[in-house]
């Protein structure tokens, strides 16, 4: 009852002035997570910078869980580079290794194939049907950097949803009773 | 020595015959002074009890946790650049297996490799696995590059970094068209080190050329 009684005797005696400036430190929050999300992309040059490993295709070199940040940049892609890429048709990026690359003349623009180091097959049946090359668009980045165990607070969150509004309750209710 | 350690241990005990009096609470305080703390009792307490709450102790902690832990491995990451690898390779094309045109007009071959390399330079304290894979690359009237992943492996620690193997191609080499016949091939051993955690690097090292038969077989 204590604690409960507290909480509610803190919230009705919020002043008008004290909302405000934690209305301020709230939004404050927000944006500078979201300049930094933006920063990233501008940076990495990635319409998203940072993704988290969902399969066990690229085992043992990344683990479900793990974190990739991605890089994007003019130079072409050559074989051995791990890729993330979108196939028509499906939802989630894949990321896979590079193992062929064949690169027009006149273009500039490469054809790719790529295969998952845990995969005995290259990725020709996870294509859209009757596409046997990925090209530029397909490709939203190429992995640079890795950080392990990271994302499996994304995972957790996104298959039990619960957790996440449990989560954004606890802190709301932190940020609403907050005194400093 | 004992004598010693009881009169040092008594003493403090009989130093008043009377046990001090026990303060009643708030007895040094006047009657405005009571008054006054009845009234600001409530935002001190508060205060005070919020400084070194669970919570707040929990929060600092992790933060504290959470910051050392990137530190370290941003550092683990840094450390990577003080090695300075130097692997040795050979790879040698020991047999054209066969050497035709697919039905749908591609060239085709499969030949049989020899590759021997030495990478265990490459390892450091924060790495996790080397991928290491063999690529022919040549050129052609169309495409400026070609590059056809022949033969990879991963590499799971030092012991196993000095190998030798002898293979046919693990991929399928097949050109973008009909170009095969009499081309000159590099053989590229490239590698990619994975580390435990932090920045990836990759490296190759250009092999000897390989010339195909002009027939096919």
């Amino acid at each position: 009852m204590g604690w409960f009684g507290d909480t509610v005797d803190s919230i009705k005696s919020i002043q008008i002035r004290h909302a405000l400036s934690q209305a301020v430190s709230l939004g404050l929050i927000v944006t500078s997570a979201l300049i930094i999300w933006k920063g990233l992309m501008l940076m990495t040059g990635s319409e998203s910078p940072v993704v988290v490993v969902l399969s066990e295709s690229m085992e043992p070199g990344f683990a479900r869980g793990d974190i990739l940040f991605l890089h994007m940049s003019k130079d072409p892609i050559r074989a051995g580079e791990i890729v993330v890429f979108n196939v028509d048709g499906r939802i989630i990026p894949i990321v896979h290794r590079v193992i062929k690359v064949h690169e027009r003349k006149d273009t500039g623009e490469d054809y790719v194939l790529t295969k998952g180091d845990n995969n005995s097959d290259d990725d020709r049946i996870l294509y859209a049907p009757g596409q046997r090359w990925l090209q530029k668009h397909h490709i939203m980045g190429r992995a640079a950097g890795f950080l392990p165990y990271v994302g499996w607070v994304t995972i957790i969150m996104t298959e039990k949803p619960i957790i996440k509004y449990i989560i954004i309750g606890a802190l709301g209710l932190l940020v609403i009773t907050s005194k400093d | 020595m004992l004598c010693d350690l009881f009169t040092h241990r008594l003493k403090p005990v009989f130093v008043s015959s009377k046990p001090p009096k026990k303060k009643t609470k708030n007895a040094h305080l006047s009657l405005s002074d009571q008054k006054l703390q009845k009234i600001t009792r409530r935002i001190p307490k508060e205060r005070k009890k919020k400084m070194h709450s669970f919570g707040y102790r929990a929060n600092a902690l992790l933060t504290f946790a959470v910051t050392i832990l990137a530190l370290m491995c941003a550092m683990a990451s840094m450390s990577d650049n003080f090695n300075t690898p130097s692997p040795t390779s050979q790879v040698q094309v020991l047999n054209i297996n066969w050497f035709q045109k697919q039905p749908n007009g591609n060239d085709e071959v499969s030949m049989t490799l020899n590759i021997s390399a030495d990478l265990q330079s490459l390892f450091t304290w924060n790495t996790k696995q080397v991928f290491v894979f063999l690529a022919a690359e040549y050129e052609t009237p169309k495409n400026a590059l070609n590059q056809i992943s022949l033969w990879d492996g991963i590499i799971p620690s030092q012991e196993h970094a000095k190998f030798w193997i002898h293979t046919s191609n693990k991929y399928r080499f097949v050109d973008q068209g009909s170009n095969l016949r009499g081309k000159e091939f590099n053989l590229t051993l490239h590698w990619h080190v994975m580390p435990k955690t932090g920045k990836m690097f990759a490296d190759k090292m250009v092999m000897s050329g390989y010339r195909l038969p002009q027939e096919y077989r």
